[in-house]
């Protein structure tokens, strides 16, 4: 996992990271949009690219449909970390299972000038087996179709049919009469129509709207022992999220060019389904259920509506510098549940409901840009951002988070407030050339009811994070690479104290503080090595091209923590000797990790 | 057959979530573990009432002792001088006297023991200056019919081990929880 990149690069023309000046027709995420746009495939000849490695293989082949009117592009991906697990481990002999693979692909077809469809496709899944039927795995489907129509030179329309799909699944139990399975799955229906109007060469207004239909099951769940069975699964949850939006791209003069837009959001929690009235204790008190209500098909339990301005601002400065600005506010309306440091794939989201607020963000950001040499050989850009955020959701201490139909009871809202500078400068020329980002940031939550209601590092703070990135081609066929990044260790809550429960060591939080120390820092470094096969074979030009590369994962073993626990070193403890106590942090891969593959494109 | 005070909020659905997610995760790939000695914040100590109150015919013990430093690997200090008695719903009083060791004992006089199902119970402490005061019900439990024993081969997550059962019968009506004690060689 930590070898992929999320998406495949065979399949993928460029990704945009927006985090400042988000326009008005992203919606539903008050983080920053990554923009993924796919490849097109070749639609004059057929070609493949792939590669074979020792820790996963690739594959890409495009080509024509239809000579210069249709073409596709199909990538896939396998990893072989099971097949590499063997090797040190034989607890893998009886079915047992651990790898990802993915498919996407893309299919587009250019019907006469003024329409062209577009198809495109990913699935992703990961596995991990114990054996033939105790395991857990995860992964995503998503299908879009979108109609590119141009009404005439000035107005084009986009329409897009969108579906997702996330989910997971857990099972265990050696037979039939004792088991437990439990799958959990968000099913995302959108229709997208938009529409740009150019009215000169110094003016864009692009409108369009948004319907979004989430169908959340959070768990279907059933545990059965001695052949007695228990369903303990939640009920779905609806939810319909509908936008509108206006935006507009203007160039003032030649030196000032401005994006304004204003998107509105509605949100409708629905039915059918249970919903509930909570009391309202002490906050950081669990809130018992105190009315039942129901709820038919689709009927609208609550209701949310939004406005969202957008500006962004770019001024061109002498000698190759610009100053840009912006200002958002985005809304989400739905949340993701977390109460782990360490990244587990067992993502619990829940839509806003009638307990439940939308989380709303308002974003200021700053930068100065400024480029040296010749031809731009230097980019530089300095940043800052301020960023204020409402309803955030947290967990009361001892939260019940897994298959808890009254969750809504073990979760506060607060406010949160994100402020960071951010430091990039890239060498773009000659043989030797890279990057460098350094980020100084903040990011915290103030919640009643959690850390005596004072305001505390959230589990994404990263007081530093720095990255370097270096290439090196030779005039030869060879060329090099180094990777490092260094990030601070992640906030989480550490115990002060301990006291004994028969025989139980129980850890306690006297402060009642959260996230009160870090664990240990991030570094690590990569390097790796690329040959390119001959160009020439017996005095002719190669018609394929291959390569082969040599890496070397985390270079100076660095044991990163994954996760630390506190637990006693003795189970079962003699009566009235002293417990042993002691906190054991996991890596994985806390090893160098040699790696090769030899890829081709013919 | 034991019957016991003490509420056990844990399901069985959160024991059986949390033990079969903690190694599942942890073996993800290939991991390593070590110990590690983070600096903790120093915490004022906070006084502990440990106690397993049950009707069988044996002394009946509490615990007082204070809480420690998480990486403090000592036996707990007990808390001596304090004055400990428990009061049931009936007004029958059951003074705890100080032993050497610092715990306290209530012993069952003439075959009479502590308490009866159903009936609530006040604890009641004075110690270091403080009173300390809480309350519980001596719940029911289910009879158990029998243990069995089976042997299993190892799998992913266990080495090749005994499994015991026990086998009962859950009594009529919601609210009963129970926590489920076991022990090899008379070490629990």
């Amino acid at each position: 996992m930590v070898f992929f990149s999320v998406f495949n690069p065979d399949a993928v023309k460029d990704i945009q990271l927006i985090k400042g000046g988000i326009p008005a027709r992203y919606g539903g995420r008050i983080a920053s949009i990554l923009d993924i746009r796919m490849k097109e495939g070749n639609n004059k000849q057929l070609t493949a690219q792939g590669g074979v490695g020792s820790i996963f293989s690739r594959l890409a082949v495009e080509g024509p449909i239809k000579k210069d009117k249709a073409s596709f592009i199909v990538a896939a991906r396998r990893s072989y970390a099971d097949v590499f697990a063997k090797a040190f481990t034989n607890v893998l002999d009886d079915g047992a299972a651990l790898n990802f693979y993915d498919v996407t692909l893309k299919a587009n077809y250019d019907i006469n000038p003024k329409n062209r469809i577009f198809l495109s496709g990913y699935f992703g899944r990961d596995n991990f087996k114990f054996d033939e039927q105790q395991g857990f795995n995860w992964g995503n489907t998503t299908t879009t179709l979108r109609w590119n129509h141009l009404f005439n030179d000035r107005l084009f329309s986009n329409i897009t049919l969108f579906y997702s799909n996330y989910d997971y699944e857990l099972a265990f139990g050696e037979d039939d009469l004792d088991k437990f399975n439990w799958n959990s799955e968000i099913d995302t229906y959108d229709i997208k129509p938009e529409f740009t109007y150019f009215i000169n060469p110094d003016h864009e207004l692009s409108f369009g709207a948004d319907f979004l239909f989430y169908n959340f099951e959070p768990a279907n769940a059933i545990g059965v022992s001695n052949g007695e069975s228990r369903d303990i699964s939640i009920p779905e949850k609806n939810a319909l999220e509908a936008s509108l939006y206006i935006s507009n791209d203007q160039n003032i003069g030649d030196k000032i060019s401005v994006q304004y837009g204003l998107r509105f959001s509605n949100f409708l929690y629905l039915g059918e389904g249970q919903y509930f009235d909570f009391d309202e204790p002490e906050p950081g008190i669990r809130r018992s259920v105190i009315e039942t209500f129901e709820a038919d098909n689709l009927e609208v339990i609550q209701s949310y509506h939004n406005l969202e301005p957008r500006a962004s601002l770019k001024y061109q400065l002498p000698s190759n510098s610009s100053l840009k600005a912006s200002y958002n506010r985005t809304v989400q309306y739905i949340h993701l549940v977390s109460n782990t440091t360490a990244s587990n794939p067992l993502d619990i989201w829940t839509p806003s409901t009638n307990n439940i607020r939308p989380q709303t963000g308002q974003q200021w950001a700053i930068g100065y840009f400024r480029n040296f040499g010749k031809n731009n050989d230097y980019e530089t850009s300095i940043e800052t951002y301020y960023k204020k955020t409402s309803n955030q959701i947290d967990y009361i201490d001892g939260a019940d988070i897994l298959i808890n139909e009254f969750i809504e009871g073990d979760l506060l809202s607060g406010r949160g407030r994100a402020y960071g500078l951010e430091l990039f400068i890239k060498k773009n020329s000659g043989r030797f050339n890279g990057w460098l980002s350094y980020t100084l940031a903040r990011t915290e939550l103030q919640v009643d009811g959690i850390n005596n209601n004072k305001w505390y590092p959230t589990r994404f703070d990263q007081t530093h994070n720095l990255k370097i990135a270096a290439f090196y081609e030779t005039p030869g066929r060879w060329s090099f690479s180094a990777n490092f990044s260094l990030i601070s260790g992640t906030p989480t809550t550490f115990p002060t104290s301990r006291f004994q429960i028969q025989d139980y060591t129980i850890p306690l939080n006297y402060f009642n503080s959260r996230n009160n120390v870090r664990i240990p820092v991030f570094h690590r470094l990569d390097l790796s090595a690329t040959l390119q096969g001959r160009k020439l074979k017996r005095g002719k030009s190669r018609k394929n091209e291959d390569y082969w590369i040599f890496g070397i994962y985390n270079v100076y073993a660095r044991r990163n923590p994954f996760s630390i626990y506190f637990a006693q070193v003795d189970e079962r403890p003699v009566d009235g000797n002293p417990v042993e106590t002691q906190a054991t942090q996991v890596s994985i891969i806390g090893t160098l990790l040699p790696s090769i593959s030899y890829n081709f494109r013919f | 057959m034991k019957r016991s005070i003490g509420i056990l909020n844990t399901t069985n659905r959160n024991i059986l979530i949390r033990f079969l997610l903690i190694p599942a995760i942890s073996i993800i790939l290939i991991s390593c573990e070590d110990q590690i000695n983070p600096q903790l914040e120093e915490a004022p100590p906070l006084v502990v009432v440990d106690a397993w109150i049950n009707d069988r015919n044996e002394p009946q013990i509490i615990r007082l002792t204070s809480s420690q430093s998480y990486f403090d690997n000592g036996v707990a200090d007990p808390i001596r001088g304090a004055i400990v008695t428990i009061e049931d719903s009936e007004g029958n009083l059951y003074p705890f006297d100080e032993q050497t060791d610092g715990s306290y004992q209530w012993n069952p006089v003439d075959g009479v023991l502590f308490g009866q199902i159903g009936l609530n119970f006040n604890l009641n402490i004075q110690a270091e200056g403080n009173t300390y005061t809480s309350q519980s019900v001596m719940n029911r439990v289910p009879t158990i019919d029998s243990i069995t024993f089976r042997f299993e081969e190892k799998n992913f997550i266990f080495p090749d081990s005994y499994w015991a059962e026990f086998w009962a019968r859950d009594p009529v009506g919601i609210g009963d929880t129970y926590w489920i004690k076991s022990y090899k060689t008379a070490n629990y």
